[in-house]
């Protein structure tokens, strides 16, 4: 089951000189004193357990160091009992390398794998068709490959994604162009990673910041209290009047607070900053800080429609109560309807089922024990989605698509 | 935002989630670089304030000169400093110092088995007297329910294949293939009565960015990490039977940015000069799925 994602990315750390000189030679040393023949995937597969039955388990991270900008990849697994992992692992990124083996074709991995990217909203993908050297280096069957796929992506409503054909373990089209593969003129690996976009973070977007906290330290002033929590949209300045939605305190920006930082008169998206307020009001953390003069305010609702993914053990039951938590919120929450039900692998739509099995999606409707305070998922990601908690176990994803 | 102020920010963002959500919160502090680096990001979170307490696993084979540094840091911040240890190995000398245990076996009692029974509260811990300067067993032994680390993912294979938020069960075990997801910036913060989770809010920080970090805010870190004028460093910094410096004449941040920006450094790894890695496999990963840090 394995395409060869793991040599691919051995391989390119290796090619690109990222990879200590030292730790090269220590693995082949210790390859030999296996009776293994070294192979690149062993220098991600840090873990005992993969060089012992070949498969990668869990989530490793490695960074390329590029020519301008450093790349980070989160390395996930392939096989179907480790999608949590995989979901994990993608939720951070922002572009995806999706490698497919010439040989064996779009298999059942890879078309989740798709789906998942797409339901995870990254726009930006590469996907690699290796062991080009085992079918020919066939210019024909990469293009029906690449047509099959380009078919799938479509369906999920991914518009762009860049194919390439590669040989991993000899190394073409990874850092230099193939010169076997003479008919392919799109870029090799390397050049294809430094085309990708860097998502911007919203600074123009209407002002969100959750709450996480509300501190008033022993030794400080005695009415001096901060509001905490990290700034999800838009941007804000010492003045502004403010919202605190569900419960609707009313305020405005006393100060910026930073430990060891000059004092500020304004700050935007992705700082986890303090503020106090003038006059000081009562704020319970999990309620979203907004600014009064942003004309699109979030909904405060208790019944929403959203796109779920579900990973637990356990499958999801319609009227059963789990956690929710979304931004900086817990309430109570259960699905009241499930719409609509797809396999992630098959990509086959299932109607009038009432429960949500692990490595599904479904389209279904959502009751909260508490007001939640929303955006869609199309204005604001932070507000837009959500996680259901089963017992202790962050068990499915879910994005909000409309306000009931 | 440059790259720095990005891990910064979500640094900050997992240790007010931790503060919020864990009742009985301690900071694991071995008073390295990271470790210190961690301290400032805690204080970055709470304009200034340290509002847990801070536990250092005392092996007794620390270079003194990190010792007399943690008493006076703990002293001019005013910290809640305690400390554990494995009084019994030590009375006993079943320690590698002593030729009486191989390192493994050494790290797993003065370093692991230390910890853990520590975090629990089956063992004292030693807390610091701000006004004597001096420690004494403290008589609450409510176990620790979530535990702050500074590991990060780039140091060595099995750290890199952790999560912010990473559950230990009732024997501090780690069950690295059936880790959450971390979905979206939401972490498990829900867990079972009994098992202690662990949190490392620096998991996406470089051995580069700590000491752009240190040298952004001028974080005060012990100068054995400097040349001194030997032509040798520390870069990385345990138990001294263990920990064996490098050739480098970096005496401050900027040079080591630079040793580590130019590639003199890229063919080591950080921890090349710590020997209990190789005796392990090549790898700490045995040690870490029963409870080491």
């Amino acid at each position: 089951m394995d395409h060869g994602k793991s040599t691919l990315l051995g391989r390119l750390l290796a090619d690109t000189g990222n990879v200590p000189g030292g730790k090269i030679q220590e693995i082949k040393e210790r390859c030999a004193g296996n009776s293994k023949a070294f192979e690149y995937a062993f220098l991600l597969d840090a873990l005992k357990e993969e060089q012992r039955d070949m498969r990668t388990v869990d989530m490793a991270r490695c960074t390329l160091k590029g020519k301008d900008r450093d790349y980070t990849f989160i390395d996930v697994p392939g096989h179907t009992e480790f999608l949590r992992s995989m979901v994990s692992g993608a939720a951070r990124a922002e572009a995806a390398l999706i490698v497919i083996d010439a040989r064996e074709g779009i298999k059942e991995n890879s078309r989740r794998h798709g789906y998942l990217i797409s339901m995870l909203g990254i726009g930006q993908l590469i996907v690699c068709v290796n062991k080009m050297d085992l079918v020919g280096y066939s210019k024909s069957r990469f293009e029906q490959l690449k047509k099959e796929y380009s078919g799938l992506l479509a369906n999920l409503r991914m518009k762009r994604a860049t194919f390439i054909p590669v040989a991993a373990y000899k190394g073409e089209n990874i850092v230099c162009r193939s010169r076997t593969m003479k008919w392919y003129k799109g870029p090799a690996l390397l050049r294809a990673l430094s085309l990708f976009v860097k998502t911007l973070r919203p600074e123009d977007r209407p002002f969100r910041m959750p709450v996480q906290d509300v501190y008033s330290f022993a030794d400080e002033e005695k009415n001096r209290k901060l509001i905490a929590g990290r700034i999800e949209a838009g941007k804000i300045n010492v003045g502004d009047r403010i919202i605190f939605y569900p419960y609707s305190g009313r305020s405005t920006i006393k100060s910026i607070e930073m430990f060891n930082s000059p004092g500020r008169n304004s700050i935007g998206a992705g700082y986890s900053i303090s503020f106090t307020l003038s006059p000081h009001v009562r704020v319970i953390p999990g309620e979203v800080m907004c600014r009064e003069r942003d004309r699109e305010k979030p909904a405060i609702c208790t019944a929403f429609r959203a796109n779920l993914l579900w990973m637990g053990e356990k499958p999801l039951v319609e009227g059963r109560t789990y956690k929710l938590k979304i931004a900086a919120l817990s309430t109570g929450a259960k699905v009241t309807a499930v719409k609509k039900v797809m396999d992630t692998s098959s990509l086959a739509t299932f109607y009038g089922r009432r429960r949500v099995n692990a490595n599904e999606a479904a389209e279904c409707e959502i009751e909260t024990t508490g007001p939640v305070v929303c955006d869609l998922i199309s204005k604001c990601e932070a507000t837009g989605r959500f996680v259901l908690v089963d017992g202790y176990e962050i068990a499915g994803g879910g994005m909000i698509t409309a306000i009931l | 935002m440059d790259h720095l102020e990005t891990i910064e920010s979500q640094s900050i963002y997992i240790l007010r989630t931790a503060y919020r959500e864990f009742k009985d919160l301690c900071m694991l502090w071995s008073i390295g670089k990271d470790s210190t680096v961690l301290l400032w990001l805690v204080r970055k979170a709470f304009l200034g304030h340290v509002p847990m307490p801070i536990l250092h696993i005392d092996t007794s084979y620390k270079i003194p000169e990190m010792i007399r540094y943690r008493d006076k840091l703990a002293k001019d911040l005013k910290l809640t400093m305690m400390y554990g240890q494995n009084r019994e190995a030590l009375k006993l000398q079943r320690t590698f110092y002593h030729k009486k245990a191989d390192r493994i076996t050494c790290c797993k009692l003065l370093k692991t088995e230390a910890f853990v029974k520590t975090l629990s509260g089956e063992w004292p811990r030693y807390k610091l007297d701000l006004a004597t300067g001096k420690y004494k067993a403290d008589s609450d032994r409510t176990p620790f329910t979530g535990v702050i680390l500074g590991i990060r993912a780039d140091e060595e294979g099995s750290r890199s294949k952790e999560r912010y938020f990473s559950a230990r069960d009732g024997k501090s075990r780690w069950h690295v293939g059936q880790q959450p997801p971390e979905l979206w910036d939401q972490f498990k913060t829900d867990f079972a009565p009994g098992s202690h989770v662990r949190i490392h809010p620096l998991l996406d920080w470089t051995e580069l960015n700590i000491w752009q970090y240190i040298e952004r805010e001028k974080i005060p870190v012990t100068p054995l990490y400097f040349d001194s004028g030997s032509g040798k460093r520390y870069r990385s910094l345990g138990c001294f039977p263990c920990s064996f410096p490098i050739i480098s004449k970096a005496k401050n941040a900027r040079d080591i940015i630079n040793e580590l920006s130019t590639g003199k450094l890229s063919n080591v790894a950080e921890r090349s000069g710590r020997a209990q890695d190789r005796d392990d496999g090549g790898g700490l990963e045995t040690l870490r799925r029963n409870g080491y840090m």
